[in-house]
C-alpha cells in the first residue's frame, strides 16, 4: 500500500465509531431499500417567526437532480449520490463517503408557503429558504368594546 | 505492490503536544481509489471553497486543512442540528512508491479530489518481446 492514513497524533475512537454507525446504517438501509437509512444527507434547521432555513451538507452531488417538494408544513428532499465509477483494475483503498439514493423528510413547526420556497445549492450545501405561510402567522385579536 | 513500502513513522520528540484548534475541527470523510497509475483520494468537505482550503505535502505527509466561512443562518434560532459547520483537517502519509511531485488537486461542489501520480518507475510497462 502507498498510501495511508498520518495517525500519529489525531487518532480519535469516536471518529471510528461514527464510521462504523454509518456502515452499519448502510448495511441496514441496504436491506430496507433506502440505500443511506434515512441519515443522509445530514440537516440543519433555523427558524425564525418569519421563516425556516433548511441546510443539507450534500458534498459532490448535481443539483438538477434533486427533488425538492412542500406541502403543508412537510419539506422532503429526494436525491441520489453517485458513486465514483471504478474503471477495471481500479479499486477501493477506503471507502467512507456515503453513496446512494436517499430521502429525507421534516415536519416544520409552521405551514410554508410553497410558491416563495427558494433553494440554492454551493460547495456542497444545499439551502432552502422557506417562508412562513400567511394562515399560519398569528394574529392579534382586537378586544371589542 | 506488496514488496515495496514500510511504514516509517517519522522520528518525534517523546512528548508531541496534541494540538486543540481554536474552532471545532473535523475529519473529513475519505474514498482513497487506487488506480493502475496513480491513487485518487476524495474528501468530503461540504461548505468549503477552493478558496478556503489549503493542501500541503512536506516531509512525505500530505495535510489537508480548510476552513470555514461564517454560516448564513446566524441570529437564527437552530431548531435541530445534525451536523456542524467547522474546519476540516486530516492528513496522509505518502509512500515511496508516489510521485509527490506530480500532485493535482481540484475542489468542486465541497469534494476535494487529489490524485498522486505513481512513480515513474512503479507504473506498469508493457514489455517487448524481442527476436522475431
Amino acid at each position: 500500500m502507498t498510501i495511508w492514513e498520518f495517525e500519529t497524533m489525531d487518532w480519535d475512537p469516536w471518529r471510528d465509531l461514527s464510521r462504523m454507525r454509518r456502515r452499519v446504517n448502510r448495511l441496514l438501509g441496504e436491506l430496507s431499500g433506502t440505500a443511506l437509512g434515512g441519515t443522509f444527507p445530514p440537516l440543519n434547521v433555523s427558524t425564525t417567526g418569519e421563516k425556516a432555513v433548511v441546510t443539507a451538507a450534500v458534498p459532490g452531488i448535481n443539483p438538477d437532480e434533486l427533488d425538492i417538494s412542500v406541502e403543508n408544513d412537510v419539506l422532503t428532499i429526494r436525491g441520489s449520490r453517485e458513486p465514483e465509477k471504478l474503471q477495471e483494475g481500479e479499486r477501493y483503498r477506503r471507502h467512507e463517503r456515503d453513496h446512494g439514493p436517499f430521502t429525507r423528510s421534516l415536519s416544520l413547526p409552521f405551514a410554508v408557503d410553497a410558491d416563495r420556497v427558494e433553494a440554492s445549492y454551493s460547495n456542497g450545501l444545499l439551502s432552502i429558504e422557506l417562508p412562513r405561510s400567511e394562515e399560519s402567522r398569528p394574529r392579534r385579536i382586537e378586544i371589542k368594546g | 505492490m506488496s514488496d515495496e513500502t514500510r511504514v516509517s513513522k517519522p522520528e518525534r520528540e517523546t512528548v508531541v503536544p496534541e494540538p486543540v484548534e481554536s474552532e471545532p475541527t473535523y475529519s473529513p470523510a475519505v474514498d482513497i481509489i487506487e488506480k493502475a497509475d496513480s491513487v485518487a483520494i476524495l474528501a468530503d468537505m461540504p461548505g468549503v471553497s477552493r478558496d478556503d482550503v489549503e493542501v500541503v505535502l512536506e516531509k512525505g505527509v500530505l495535510s489537508i486543512d480548510a476552513r470555514l466561512g461564517e454560516s448564513r443562518t446566524v441570529g437564527m434560532k437552530l431548531q435541530r442540528q445534525e451536523f456542524e459547520l467547522g474546519s476540516f483537517h486530516r492528513c496522509f502519509s505518502v509512500g515511496e512508491g508516489l510521485d509527490p511531485e506530480g500532485i493535482e488537486a481540484t475542489m468542486k461542489d465541497g469534494v476535494l479530489r487529489l490524485v498522486i501520480p505513481m512513480a515513474e518507475r512503479y507504473q506498469p510497462r508493457r514489455i517487448e518481446i524481442k527476436g522475431k
